[in-house]
């Protein structure tokens, strides 16, 4: 079930793609699909590798995984390439690895291991460790600075100290200090004025502040091409907004408006619907897990993907802020797609195991 | 199954599960308001995409002459474009593919292009992100239509219309037209909010001249129109929201064939200078780099020429100017080719300042008219101060004896000695006479003030007096120590002969010399007559004679001047007389009076003097006020004079029977204007191919007011004290902040000031008009501009 939804979804994925980037005019461009369903062979690949070893004995593994992904992310500051503001890329030849990405994954299994191991006695100390554990990664990827996915990894800590059983008080102290953070982060300097901008630009309504016009106008765009989908969209390939290419970086971040501009809100209803049905399959997976730590895992992966989907549609429909978070399975990116099979690798990994 | 811990609360899962469901509820909801529910406003976007505003621009209003020559007019080109969102679509192969095609294309049709340039266009930040950037400026219909044709073969490239400058007279009156260029930061900033004439970032702006000082009569107010684009991008309907409204045409006070007639003196008169043989081979060379005329009417202050030498021509600026020749035209060893010398130049008046002095003398009483005094070729202080700074004698070019001169022949043969002793008598009587009798006759006459001419940063010059000696050393010790702070008797003496105290702008010198001869009203001098409609020729504002203020010139004072001037140009011993050898004095009198100024260079070593010759004729009934000068050339009798004699030659009435003819005066207002049309015989303004149905036939335009009869000696006035009374408008829009100038310890650099830091955004048009909104633009029933400027 799990397999037959991920397969879908980068099905409908691959063919919003290449809608998108084929071209208006001329022979189609097929490099983009090319590229995306190479990424997803490989990807269906090392989801099948992944859930060949038992979760445990990955989880062993941890101490060695978790500082290689510290040292990536160092490693991407000082030797990456920027783009789009953040410095959150190596180039390895043709392709581009963003090693966020796979952070993400890394840090679960930390957190997972981290706090199964110590499920009967979480106490305060204890939790700051897990926080600490969390926050290195975070921290540097807001040097990058990438706000957005820092936090996907808040999300994806809080999410799993729910799990773990941490108690409501000190939950509720964890929010309070995460609320101030957010603050102080937005208060301090270490975002540039476009970055602040483009954060608020989506509650506005009328002024335009400087340096979120490009936002601004990206925002607009979507919402006219979401409106013009209607109920049943104007039909594949034929999207004017996503045709002429006026949604920027539409087959990236903003690929939901060409699901929802050419296959109308029966598309983009089904595609909420498939991921819908995908976190139902999760949850079962975190509840049905033999033990915490795959239980946990679970729970990591439904969050990272929750938050992704709801930050990534919110934003295409401008009920959240702009960020370069990427809608999993569709978005074209190979990092992500890649990042997101292991995910889905992982849980069918604990899912595959819960009577033994 | 041993040593499984308890797994995790399932409520603590369902709550994350009712979190999760939660926002997928939130997501569905969205999803269904914005494209189910929120639809009626969207509906009408069904079928087409989402219209664009997209604004253009109105077409910027003409520069005409004082008779209606048209100095500057608009015309429309064809620019390529290349829309950059669909541009970045494209892979870098076809990308690359594409614009060496492209390239190619316009190298065979002669527009030389490389693709790097059409790349750093594409890259450039200062285009407007969402609007396509011009790549390629007047290419031709033909290559418009092909282009059009293949859209499919070249994705993202189209053609627009733009509105470009052009120059009918050439560089003709260059320094009182100015240029347009791109708007730069800084101005768009400033002009960002509630302007009614709104700017895109890289629209066009006068940058210089009246182009600068009347940009927003000049400016066409922009229209708006509602673009809509099929799914293939190509315009299906443009539905014009708001059309475009030219701007107002503005008519300059300049006589355009006189402009151009004196333009063409000044680098036969610099090659004259430049040929004289030095006495002395120590003495500095006569590099004459420099020269510059004015012709005013003495009457109405009106500039009838202003001519500066090195110029320029604005039409480099068209499509945008290349930094390089930008850096050209601003080297400082190009004597600052965009400088308008005659306004924003600061010269020592030297001798010409003779007759400030002479007149403090007179109506002062520190001397009277018939007075001798005994010229021995120098000048001793009789009361000599330890650190006078020049010393204690004080001589006559070249140490000349005149021997007997009274007021009159002192002026006529320019015996400095006797102005000598005016100055140290000035000093000595400083308790009934006050600090400063000299200064005050020069502020009498509007120097040391800004004449409000409608021209950028004016030179407002410098008459220093003993109060500025103390301030200016109090507020900058460095630059004047206090063996500066005090004036003695020297700075008197130097300052009654026009050295050292006293700066002047060529302009300011001419109003001066205008303001005697019309009797002593000193008025603000025009260089623009009126904003006129773009479509009638209805003037909408008209820049009136205004008095700036007046000096009682009793007969007493003013005849022993004028015989003195009068014989300098006349008279077998004046300065002048050789000059105006052959000119018909007898039928034209002039007045004048030459100015050799010493001129200290930047490293301090003396350079050829400044020759400047001041002048006013006819001297019964004063018209014309001339002053020329020349850098670096020596004595005025030999180089500024001669200048001004061929200046006066020039006048339509003085004018010889083979001169050159002038230019045809226009009985309308509005010739053909796009360079490309044919000449049609409508008398509507031909524009390019429109849509009749948008663009009511406007009226035959009515030929501009009369002007006042300058071609036509005998309606003048028979003298100075009868003229009409014209009204005193004060609609002048006041200049832009003149810069003053660095006045310098020694007072007589004549460095003419140089405009402000080279603007280096120098770009093109990417102003857009279709056809359609081009023939709107000349709706005649369009609301007059709000505001007044």
């Amino acid at each position: 079930m799990l397999i037959a939804l991920a397969l879908s979804l980068t099905g409908i994925g691959s063919a919003m793609i290449y809608s998108t980037t084929k071209g208006a005019n001329g022979p189609p461009d097929t490099s983009y699909l090319a590229k995306t369903l190479l990424f997803a062979l490989i990807g269906a690949a090392l989801m099948v590798v992944t859930t060949l070893v038992d979760y445990r004995r990955i989880l062993d593994r941890v101490l060695l995984l978790y500082p290689l992904t510290l040292a990536l992310l160092g490693g991407v500051l000082v030797l990456g390439q920027s783009r789009n503001g953040a410095q959150a890329w190596f180039g390895v030849g043709p392709f581009q690895l963003q090693p966020s990405e796979p952070a993400k994954l890394v840090t679960i299994l930390t957190l997972a291991s981290y706090l199964s191991a110590h499920r009967s006695d979480l106490s305060p100390r204890r939790i700051a460790v897990a926080l600490i554990l969390a926050a290195i990664p975070m921290g540097l990827i807001l040097l990058q600075p990438d706000l957005g996915t820092m936090l996907v990894f808040v999300a994806i800590t809080v999410g799993m100290l729910v799990v773990a059983g941490v108690r409501g008080r000190y939950l509720v102290v964890l929010v309070m200090a995460g609320l101030l953070l957010t603050v102080g982060v937005l208060k301090s300097d270490v975002l540039q004025d476009y970055q602040r901008a483009r954060l608020f630009v989506f509650l506005n309504e009328g002024e335009i502040p400087d340096g979120a016009r490009a936002d601004a106008y990206n925002l607009q765009q979507s919402k006219i091409a979401i409106g013009l989908g209607r109920v049943t969209g104007w039909g594949y390939g034929e999207g004017p907004q996503t045709q002429n290419n006026y949604v920027p970086e539409q087959q990236t971040d903003f690929i939901f408006t060409a699901v929802a501009e050419e296959l109308g809100f029966l598309g983009g209803a089904a595609v909420l619907g498939l991921f819908a049905l995908l976190t139902l399959r999760m949850l079962r997976a975190a509840q049905l897990a033999r033990d915490d730590s795959g239980s946990l895992i679970c729970a990591g992966v439904l969050v990272f993907l929750a938050f992704h989907l709801f930050q990534n549609v919110g934003m295409c429909m401008g009920i959240m802020p702009i960020t370069g978070i990427p809608l999993p399975f569709l978005s074209y990116g190979g990092s992500a797609l890649l990042t997101t099979y292991l995910a889905m690798g992982l849980v069918l990994n604990v899912h595959m195991r819960r009577y033994r | 199954m041993v040593g499984v811990t308890e797994p995790a609360p399932r409520l603590r899962v369902a709550a994350i599960g009712i979190v999760c469901f939660s926002l997928f509820a939130a997501l569905f909801s969205r999803l269904y308001y914005l494209q189910i529910l929120d639809g009626p406003s969207l509906e009408e976007v069904r079928g087409v995409l989402a219209p664009l505003p997209v604004r253009y621009q109105g077409e910027r209003g003409r520069i005409l002459d004082r008779y209606g020559r048209v100095l500057v007019d608009s015309r429309e080109a064809i620019s390529l474009t290349i829309d950059r969102r669909v541009f970045n679509s494209l892979t870098v192969e076809r990308q690359d593919e594409l614009l060496a095609r492209l390239a190619s294309k316009l190298n065979a049709e002669g527009v030389a292009t490389k693709v790097s340039d059409i790349r750093a266009r594409l890259a450039d930040q200062r285009y407007d992100q969402f609007k396509p950037v011009p790549v390629a400026e007047d290419v031709s219909s033909e290559l418009e239509a092909y282009l059009i044709e293949r859209r499919l073969e070249y994705p993202s490239v189209d053609a627009e219309r733009v509105h470009q400058r052009i120059y009918p007279q050439g560089s003709t009156a260059a320094h009182v037209l100015g240029y347009v260029s791109a708007i730069s930061d800084d101005e768009f900033k400033a002009r960002r909010k509630g302007s009614p004439k709104p700017y895109e970032p890289a629209d066009e702006i006068g940058k210089n001249g009246v182009e600068r000082i009347y940009e927003e009569d000049l400016r066409g107010t922009p229209g708006v129109r509602l673009v809509k684009v099929d799914n293939r991008n190509i315009e299906v309907s443009s539905t014009p929201l708001e059309p475009p409204k030219a701007g107002d045409d503005l008519q300059l006070t300049i006589d355009a064939d006189l402009q151009r007639r004196v333009e063409a003196l000044l680098p036969a008169a610099l090659g004259e200078a430049r040929a004289q043989k030095k006495k002395q081979p120590t003495d500095p060379d006569f590099k004459a780099p420099a020269a510059s005329v004015v012709v005013l009417d003495v009457r109405t202050g009106e500039v009838l020429a202003m001519a500066s030498y090195p110029t320029y021509a604005p039409s480099e600026f068209v499509g945008g100017i290349s930094n390089f020749r930008f850096a050209e035209l601003t080297d400082p060893a190009a004597q600052g080719p965009l400088n308008n010398r005659v306004v924003n130049g600061a010269y020592a008046p030297g001798s010409t300042f003779k007759l400030i002095t002479a007149f403090a003398s007179l109506s002062r009483g520190l001397i009277s008219a018939n007075d001798v005094w005994k010229d021995k070729g120098f000048y001793t202080l009789e009361r000599c101060e330890a650190h006078s700074g020049a010393g204690c004698e004080f001589q006559n070019a070249g140490r000349e004896v005149f021997g007997d001169v009274d007021m009159q022949r002192a002026l006529k043969v320019s015996s400095d000695t006797y102005f000598y002793r005016l100055g140290e008598l000035s000093w000595d009587r400083r308790a009934d006479l006050g600090q400063k009798p000299f200064q005050d006759a020069a502020h009498a006459f509007g120097l040391g003030e800004p004449t409000g001419i409608q021209l950028p940063s004016e030179e407002a010059g410098l008459v220093a007096d003993p109060a500025l000696f103390k301030k200016r050393s109090q507020d900058n010790p460095t630059a004047f120590p206090p063996e500066f702070s005090d004036w003695f008797t020297g700075n008197s003496v130097n300052l009654a002969i026009g050295q050292e105290a006293v700066l002047t702008s060529p302009l300011q010198l001419a109003n001066a010399y205008a303001t005697f001869a019309n009797g002593g009203t000193v008025l603000a001098s025009s260089v623009a007559k009126a904003v006129v409609d773009h479509e009638t020729g209805e003037s909408k504002r008209a820049f009136d004679r205004r008095v700036l203020k007046s000096t009682p010139l009793p007969a007493s004072v003013r005849d022993p001047i004028l015989a003195g001037l009068t014989g300098a140009v006349s008279e077998p011993e004046g300065t002048a007389y050789e000059a105006f050898q052959g000119f018909p004095l007898d039928t034209f009198p002039i007045a004048g009076k030459t100015g050799t100024a010493e001129v200290v260079g930047p490293n301090g070593k003396l350079l050829a003097d400044t020759a400047i010759f001041a002048a006013f004729g006819p001297v019964e009934s004063p018209r014309y006020a001339v002053v020329a000068v020349v850098e670096e050339a020596g004595f005025a009798s030999k180089t500024a004079a001669p200048l001004v004699r061929r200046v006066f030659e020039q006048l339509p009435e003085l004018r010889k029977p083979d001169a050159e003819p002038a230019l045809p005066i226009p009985t309308r207002a509005a010739p053909p204007k796009n360079g490309n049309a044919p000449v049609t015989s409508t008398p509507v303004r031909p524009g390019p191919a429109s849509d009749v149905s948008v663009a009511p036939v406007s009226p035959t335009t009515p030929p501009l007011p009369p002007t006042s009869g300058v071609s036509a000696p005998t309606t003048s006035p028979g003298s100075v004290t009868t003229l009409p009374p014209v009204a005193t408008a004060t609609t002048n829009p006041p200049p832009t902040t003149a810069v003053p100038s660095t006045t310098t310890a020694v007072a007589s650099t004549t460095t003419p000031t140089t405009l402000g830091p080279p603007e280096t955004t120098v770009r093109e048009a990417t102003t857009t008009t279709t056809a359609a909104a081009a023939a709107a633009a000349r709706d005649p029933v369009s609301p007059a501009r709000p505001g007044g400027g």
